[in-house]
């Protein structure tokens, strides 16, 4: 039986599109997982948090692919449904480190942002997504930027697309 | 109340103030510096730690007083505040969340630390200097105000700031528009590499043109190390030059600060406000007094004034003019240092009109890598144009839209939410229907926003800021009458308003970015105006932002009556008192301005020097060599410099100067074989290697010892009377200084 843990980083892969082995290597010193589910619980609540959690651990089981999960559970209606507001924010918080809360929830109000930690900072997944690293936080060594980066799919797991792929070459 | 002597008082621990006070210190003088903020942190992990948990990564954000938007926080309650990026956002026109009480009718936009090494922290460690033509746009194109001094009377002291600073660049690549460099020389460390975004430029623009003018893209002179230098680490590209480089592979004036307290003739009182200058009857400075806190918002805990011989004002272009109008009495009544009227005037920038795009399809170019920029176009920074509109550099920035548009943020909110605040969701074009806005998910969503992130650039021009009636100016700072920190000291009030000649050098800055935009790189141009610096010109709406190159305010001139400082940077009307920093450009030039204030601070402390340790000596004729009890270190450049007399080393030869007579002789027991008979000759220490002084020379580098003089002449009278003949002697001043 899966954990909310489990279940967490299962449906922030689907939303995000990377790979569960990249949002929680099984060596992680990092450990952003437990740490954003924590974050995240008073923020959005149980009563959209376990819904959202048990809607992947059903599709999951299912064998529903990702995209189509992340499809589901992104399903919007007028007004967006806090569960949605709280997948996209979910998907921030993975992509750029930062929490923007979605609706009131108690004493966290609409629209207040924070940057979780340095490590969900520095361990963001904008710049993998860039080619790049986290301004700020650089593992390269001087002159790299002269020199092409790696490809998307040894940053993130996801190959790019036709046209970006064309891209790797391009040195002009 | 406290008292605090030394025999100089430094007001700013900055980038000017602290080769100030090393330069003093190294020649011997005490020293005493008070910085308004917090003392330099042992290590950076704190100020890098506010930086990567804050959602406000401005320039300010890594240092105190911590800046936020949620609070405001009130100036009023702060001790020593400063202008921030916060404050823009919150109400540039709204003192209660300003520092800067701004009067407009434009917003003054550029911002600065109050801490121990100044904004140096967050400076881009662009190192370029300025050309010649920039110091004389009265005289050449009948605009703005000409400097009382030239790029060759700066040449050395560039080196001496290059060296200091620690510049990677290539001298081929940065002789253009006039500039030249000493024969031989080399910048301190090779050029930094250029990045794959500066790529497309070169390859888009080379070999264009604009107005006549070439396009050309040069590596930027830059304060970052392509080697180990200095005891610090090589640039690794962190593309955070500002707000903070991790690693210190960037210069700040930490470096310089900490090198002038190793000397032990540095004390450096912190959260030390000066507040104001004293004036005595007959004119020279003698006090500065201070406020100090321990809390940036707790109570004043203690005050006092410092005494000292010589005072060197080093905190920039809008503090230094608080500090003298703050100082009026009835004495003085339009302030210290103020009979010309023109502290506090012509404040300046380099205000930005900045562009931006994405590359064509296929066409990445990979930023947010690399230092913050690498390159610029340098080829338009001077031309006939100037008689007619503001003259720019073009900036190529490595860090995508994160400037312009706050990315990567906004475009990953655009692609998830369905939004499209950056105009990419859809990418304008002219398809019709128009795309409809996405929101992503998915290996979708990962595949688009790398497709947008590796192909954004952006471009900036600093446009020179010129007045259009420079002694009149519209662009000023005084004492506000209304406001006040929370020591009671009255804040800066600004005014501020671009002239019809920069606006116009904004125009043409326009057509060129949209023209290299999407003529010669093929890209798609999404600059917008961006509050608050907003303004049009003719028809067209455009944005400035600010350089953080504050100038102006107590300018440098050969007029009295015009000007608040000589060339040397000495008050016109306090002959104790000098004013440093950029505040004393009279026209701002086309140069990031850092290079050029530690030039000038370089010699403004020769100056400084020189009131207190310059040696007059007399040399004899008839006697070898003779000690000056001056001691050269090797590390000061240090000058002998004939001051009068007349001696003679021989009959034929009768009564010269320190560069001899007609006569050269050979003879091995000359003091310098083949040099001019009865010319002045120096040596340092015993064995040192002689060489000629004449009527200036720089003693060379790397030797220590007594510096010694002597005549050109036979000393061992071998070939005839020798010395025991010759009559006369010279008076001789052993300065501090470099040529």
């Amino acid at each position: 039986m899966s954990t909310d843990l489990d279940n967490f980083v299962g449906l922030s892969s689907a939303l995000t599109g990377i790979p569960i082995e990249r949002l929680a290597p099984q060596l992680d010193p990092v450990g952003l997982p437990p740490l954003f589910l924590d974050y995240v619980t008073p923020r959005i609540t149980t009563d959209v948090l376990n819904p959202l959690l048990t809607q992947y651990a059903t599709l999951a089981a299912d064998h529903v692919p990702p995209d189509k999960i992340a499809q589901q559970v992104l399903v919007t209606t007028q007004p967006t449904p806090n569960s949605v507001l709280a997948a996209r924010s979910i998907m921030k918080l993975w992509f750029l480190g930062v929490w923007y809360q979605p609706y009131d929830a108690g004493s966290y109000k609409k629209g207040d942002s924070a940057v979780v930690s340095d490590q969900a900072y520095i361990y963001s997944w904008a710049w993998k997504v860039a080619q790049a690293h986290p301004m700020g936080y650089s593992e390269s060594f001087f002159g790299y930027w002269n020199e092409q980066p790696s490809s998307l799919e040894d940053l993130t797991g996801v190959p790019a697309t036709a046209s970006s792929s064309a891209q790797q070459g391009d040195r002009s | 109340m406290n008292i605090e002597q030394a025999e100089v008082v430094i007001v700013g621990a900055g980038l000017a103030g602290s080769i100030v006070a090393y330069q003093l210190a190294m020649a011997g003088v005490e020293v005493l510096v008070l910085e308004s903020g917090p003392e330099i942190p042992v290590n950076r992990a704190q100020y890098l730690e506010r930086f990567y948990t804050t959602t406000l990564k401005t320039p300010e954000s890594p240092y105190p007083p911590v800046t936020s938007l949620d609070p405001p926080r009130d100036p009023a309650g702060q001790n020593a505040p400063r202008a921030t990026i916060a404050d823009l956002i919150l109400g540039w026109d709204d003192p209660k969340v300003s520092y800067l009480v701004q009067k407009g009718p434009m917003p003054f936009t550029s911002t600065y630390e109050r801490v121990g090494g100044g904004t140096t922290w967050h400076w881009v460690g662009t190192c370029l200097r300025m050309v010649p033509n920039d110091f004389r746009l009265r005289s050449l194109y009948n605009v703005g105000v000409d400097w009382p001094i030239g790029y060759d009377d700066l040449q050395s002291a560039y080196c001496r700031a290059e060296a200091e600073i620690g510049v990677s660049a290539n001298v081929a690549d940065q002789a253009y528009l006039g500039m030249t460099f000493p024969e031989g020389y080399a910048f301190p460390m090779r050029s930094i590499p250029l990045s794959l975004v500066d790529g497309s430029f070169v390859a888009a623009v080379t070999g264009q043109t604009f107005d006549g003018l070439p396009l050309v893209v040069s590596p930027t002179p830059a304060g970052r190390n392509s080697e180990p230098y200095a005891g610090r680490r090589v640039c690794a590209g962190n593309t955070n030059c500002t707000p903070i480089c991790p690693i210190q592979a960037k210069y700040d004036a930490t470096v310089t600060m900490n090198k002038a307290l190793a000397t032990g003739k540095v004390k450096v009182l912190y959260r030390t406000v000066a507040t104001k200058l004293n004036v005595g009857l007959d004119g020279t400075i003698f006090g500065v007094e201070f406020k100090q806190y321990q809390l940036g918002d707790g109570p004043i805990t203690g005050f006092g004034e410092a005494l000292g011989q010589r005072y060197v004002i080093a905190a920039h272009a809008i503090e230094t003019p608080k500090l003298l109008l703050n100082s009026a009495t009835p004495a003085w009544p339009k302030g210290v240092a103020n009979s010309s009227g023109q502290v506090g005037r012509n404040l300046a920038d380099h205000p930005i009109y900045l562009a931006w795009g994405l590359m064509p399809e296929g066409k990445a170019i990979f930023p947010y890598r690399g230092p913050l920029s690498t390159a610029g176009i340098e080829s338009l920074r001077d031309g006939a144009f100037r008689s007619e509109r503001a003259a720019w550099r073009i900036e190529i920035g490595n860090e995508g839209w994160n400037w312009p548009a706050n990315d990567p943020y906004k475009t990953v909110a655009d692609f998830i939410d369905g939004t499209n605040a950056n105009g990419v969701n859809p990418l304008k074009s002219d398809q019709d229907p128009k795309p409809p806005t996405e929101a992503l998910y998915g290996t979708a969503l990962v595949q688009k926003l790398n497709d947008i992130f590796v192909r954004q650039f952006r471009i900036a021009f600093l446009v020179e800021q010129v007045e259009d009636d420079p002694d009149n100016a519209k662009c000023y700072i005084v004492p506000s009458a209304d406001f006040k920190d929370r020591l009671g000291i009255p804040r800066p009030e600004i005014h501020y308003e671009l002239s019809k000649y920069t606006q116009k050098g904004f125009l043409e800055a326009k057509r060129l970015a949209t023209h290299i935009i999407k003529d010669l790189l093929g890209a798609v141009e999404l600059t917008t105006p961006l509050t608050p610096g907003t303004f049009t010109y003719g028809n067209e709406p455009m944005s400035f932002q600010g350089a953080g190159h504050l100038m102006g305010t107590y300018r440098m001139g050969s007029d009295p009556a015009t000007s608040v400082v000589d060339k040397d940077q000495r008050s016109w009307d306090h002959k104790n008192l000098f004013l440093v920093g950029d505040g004393v450009f009279p026209s701002s030039g086309t140069s990031n301005p850092s290079l050029t204030i530690a030039a000038l601070s370089f010699q403004a402390g020769d100056t400084v020097a020189n009131d207190l340790k310059a040696v007059t000596l007399t040399v004899q004729a008839n006697e070898t060599w003779q000690g000056t009890g001056v001691q050269i270190n090797g590390l000061v450049p240090r000058l002998v410099r004939y001051v009068s007399g007349l001696w003679c080393a021989s009959p034929q030869g009768g009564n010269v100067d320190g560069n001899g007579g007609s006569r050269h002789i050979d003879y091995s027991s000359y003091a310098l074989p083949g040099a001019a008979e009865g010319a002045l000759i120096g040596r340092v220490g015993s064995g040192g290697k002689p060489f000629l002084v004449g009527d200036l020379a720089q003693v060379p580098g790397n030797q220590q010892g007594e510096l010694q003089l002597c005549i050109n002449d036979d000393l061992t009278g071998q070939h005839g009377a020798g010395l025991s003949d010759n009559t006369g002697a010279l008076t001789i001043r052993v300065e501090f200084g470099a040529l």
